[in-house]
């Protein structure tokens, strides 16, 4: 089965999310910091009337941080009732990855990123899937 | 039928019947001999049988439907109402609440009623053993209260008699939910019409169709047919015959003469009282009807819906200071006026909305008669409780939450506040323990106030619980006046129960009751008189949506403060500020105010340092400090966005609004910040 997703640039790798969980994506605007937030969580944004906290996906990720470009763009994701932002550098591409180009155990355990769920290959590409349940778990 | 579409309606309606059944039933313990609250008890008990039973929740309807028969008796004047049924009363309604409550929950509403249904029965037949007996005697009860008959009738029955026709007694009852009663009634005629003689009707046939009836009314019927014959008759949608029963003429007569037997010499004084009663009933009734009337005005509205409104009457602010903001910039001839109606408007709106918005805080206040006295009881202290300002309103959000904290304060005045008769009678206090709970507007905010006559805190176990459970050193209290040692009974960690009871004292107390009204705006604060009793006042906002803010900027960051938190602003040289004991500090007319850097305390970023700072001056229980900041902005009316569940629980901010220009400020929450 096939199963679609949008693949995002986070540092110089690509990786991917469901693109159910996407509410909608937006320009980088402005971001309010809060004091006494996780590291990870830089701020608040206005979206529409709307107050939104933003993770920064490099802190999060523990990937190398690029500056912020005409691409940097905000995913706004919703999982049951939580609606939250997650920075990118860029937002590639809708995909279609066939559970059966979807590597579950091996690589991930080599790759030791416990947000990872699963890596889809196409072709030669290699993308992360995130685990987003777990981005937004602040425990972990 | 599928009725699950009517579930919500049915829940919240059970919940309803079932508030006023807790408080019928309180009423009646108290007022034994007041029918009309029987009435009520009846018809709550009675509605909630016809709901759950076309929901298809049977053991809701059966228990009802026992409860009915038990009322129905006290009613009829056969049973006294006697503290063993008030307690089963109270237990059904307790099991009842149980069991709609697991249907709220997805469940099935399977509590054993069994049991509670065969003690129904016992106490329904507590003079009349047998089930088949109560019966009969139920329907002679009915002919003797409602029917009179005279000489006429008699006459009449005895004729048909004699024509070999069959003389029937039918009580039809309409559903309570049937809007054109008058309607039914007259099918009911129409059908029984072509099947024999309607002899007399109770209440009159032209009342009856006039709809001056409850819900039930008796024909009599002169016919040929046989029971089934009738029963097939009134198969009409929303009617039910109850009961069908032969009567002959003979009986009838044995009835009136038992009756007129029954009322000798003391019955008439009875009837005297009887009498007397129904002059309150009278006004009670007519208090019921205003009621009533007041009911059938009101819409149920989704909370959902006015949630939305709100958020829509919550951006339209936002626009309107927006608006404003480039008024003040762009000064155009024509958009200052337009603004100030737009401004007039939404606040108007904003005020409507927020009405709207609004329920009264009986709606909570109405569950403690009932666990006040569960509690006297089971602690053997007399107590009479005082609701005042039950019709103050409160936003719906606030009225949900508040529910809880008082709880615990009530069960905290019962148990550690009144002391028990033989204490109170040695103190000289009146045996019975006053227990008021007064709620009143009080300029933008409402306060709720428990107070009891009790024996009030105790200082010296407070201090001595203190230094035990090291919430403070014995430094630090020998500084504390008393104010200020009472007060850390909302520690947390700190009870002052001797011994855990199941009512309170679980060491969870009052901190929880803080923490629970800081996170509604709000506040509580203890006045305590040792000897006297003691009072906690709860101070919360009238809406949780919209509030009046400082918006203060501390380097590049904007902060709202709370006007509600705010007792002063002043302005302060850098100079000024002294220290004592590492803590920065400013004279404030004669008094050291302690000061707080918000730079520091919320690691603002930024360098720039400048000669004069502002100091606001904030309250946090009896406490003062000075929060120092760098610019004051001014005042305005914000929005509170919350930041979703994600960034919930962090402390010393209690949301976020957006500004005018679309920027967004954090609101600072000063209980939980200092």
């Amino acid at each position: 089965m096939d199963y679609q997703f949008v693949a995002l640039k986070i540092g110089n790798e690509e990786y991917a999310v469901d693109i159910l969980a996407i509410k909608e994506i937006v320009r980088w605007t402005e971001i309010t910091r809060v004091p006494k937030a996780p590291p990870f969580v830089i701020g608040v944004i206005n979206l529409r009337g709307n107050v939104i906290p933003v993770i920064d996906s490099h802190l999060r990720l523990n990937v190398s941080q690029n500056e912020i470009t005409a691409f940097t763009r905000t995913v706004i994701f919703q999982l049951e009732d939580i609606v939250v932002g997650f920075n990118v550098d860029q937002v590639i591409e809708v995909i279609s990855i066939n559970d059966e180009q979807i590597e579950k155990s091996q690589l991930i355990a080599e790759s030791d990123n416990k947000f990872i769920k699963g890596i889809g290959k196409i072709d030669d590409r290699l993308l992360m899937i995130l685990d987003l349940h777990k981005i937004i778990d602040f425990n972990l | 039928m599928d009725v699950s579409q009517y579930l919500d309606i049915f829940l919240e309606e059970s919940m309803e019947h079932l508030q006023t059944l807790n408080s019928g039933v309180l009423n009646m313990e108290n007022n034994p001999e007041r029918l009309d609250i029987i009435d009520e008890i009846f018809r709550a008990a009675h509605t909630l049988k016809g709901m759950s039973a076309t929901m298809g929740y049977n053991a809701i309807a059966k228990l009802t439907h026992s409860m009915e028969n038990l009322l129905d008796k006290i009613r009829s004047g056969k049973i006294l109402p006697n503290p063993e049924i008030t307690n089963s009363l109270f237990k059904c309604v307790d099991v009842l609440e149980e069991m709609v409550n697991s249907i709220r929950e997805g469940g099935a509403p399977d509590a054993d009623i069994e049991g509670l249904m065969k003690t129904l029965v016992a106490l329904e037949n507590g003079e009349n053993p047998t089930e088949g007996q109560a019966e009969t005697l139920k329907s002679e009860e009915i002919i003797k209260n409602e029917v009179h008959i005279n000489e006429y009738d008699i006459n009449i029955f005895k004729e048909a008699e004699q024509r070999d026709l069959n003389i029937w007694k039918i009580s039809i009852h309409i559903s309570p939910e049937c809007l054109m009663k008058g309607v039914r009634a007259f099918m009911v005629f129409r059908n029984l019409e072509e099947i024999g003689e309607i002899v007399k009707a109770v209440p009159e046939v032209q009342d009856i169709e006039d709809e001056k009836f409850d819900d039930h009314f008796i024909l009599f019927l002169v016919s040929k047919y046989n029971e089934k014959e009738i029963y097939e008759a009134l198969n009409i949608s929303e009617v039910a015959a109850e009961e069908i029963e032969r009567v002959s003429s003979e009986s009838v007569k044995v009835d009136i003469e038992c009756t007129n037997e029954e009322i000798g010499l003391p019955k008439n004084i009875q009837k005297a009282e009887i009498e007397e009663d129904n002059t309150k009933n009278k006004e009670n009734n007519k208090i019921l009807s205003n009621k009533k009337s007041k009911i059938h005005q009101t819409v149920r509205v989704d909370i959902g819906r006015l949630d939305s409104l709100m958020n829509l009457v919550g951006e339209l602010v936002i626009n309107k200071t927006r608006l404003e903001q480039i008024s003040i910039s762009s000064d155009m001839d024509g958009l200052n006026e337009t603004i100030e109606h737009l401004d007039r408007v939404t606040t108007d709106i904003q005020s409507v909305v927020q009405n709207i918005r609004m329920v009264s805080v009986e709606q909570v206040f109405n569950r403690f008669p009932r666990m006040v006295r569960d509690l006297s009881k089971e602690l053997g202290k007399d107590i009479d409780l005082i609701l005042e300002g039950k019709e103050t309103e409160l936003d719906r959000t606030v009225i949900d939450e508040i529910g809880d904290p008082l709880v615990h304060l009530i069960r905290n005045a019962i148990d550690h506040g009144l002391e028990s008769p033989e204490d109170r009678k040695i103190s000289g206090k009146n045996t019975t323990g006053i227990l008021k709970l007064i709620a009143k507007h009080d300029g933008n905010q409402v306060t709720i106030c428990v107070e009891d006559d009790g024996r009030g805190l105790n200082v010296d176990v407070i201090k001595e619980k203190a230094l035990k459970k090291k919430l403070v050193t014995l430094a630090e209290i020998e500084e504390m006046d008393e104010q200020e040692i009472v007060n850390m009974i909302f520690l947390s960690g700190f009870s002052t129960a001797k011994e855990v009871t199941d009512i309170s004292g679980r060491g969870v107390g009052l901190d929880v009751v803080k923490n629970k009204i800081a996170s509604l705006n709000g506040q509580v604060s203890v006045v305590t008189k040792q000897g006297q009793g003691s009072q906690f006042i709860i101070k919360l906002p009238l809406t949780l949506a919209i509030i009046q803010a400082l918006l203060v900027k501390v380097q590049e960051e904007t902060f709202a403060i709370p006007l509600a938190n705010i007792d002063e602003t002043t302005n302060l040289e850098r100079g000024k500020i002294k220290n004592i004991q590492n803590q920065q500090v400013m004279i404030l007319r004669d008094k050291v105010l302690p000061l707080i850097f918000i730079r520091d305390i919320l690691d603002v970023p930024g360098t720039k340092e400048t000669g004069e700072i502002y100091v606001v001056v904030v309250e946090k229980g009896e406490r003062k400090f000075g929060l120092v900041v760098e610019e004051l902005i001014g005042q305005q009316e914000i929005v509170i966005s919350s930041f979703g569940k994600l960034l919930s629980g962090l402390s010393g901010i209690a949301g976020a609004t957006i500004l005018g220009d679309g920027s967004i400020s954090l609101i600072l929450d000063i209980g939980a910040l200092l």
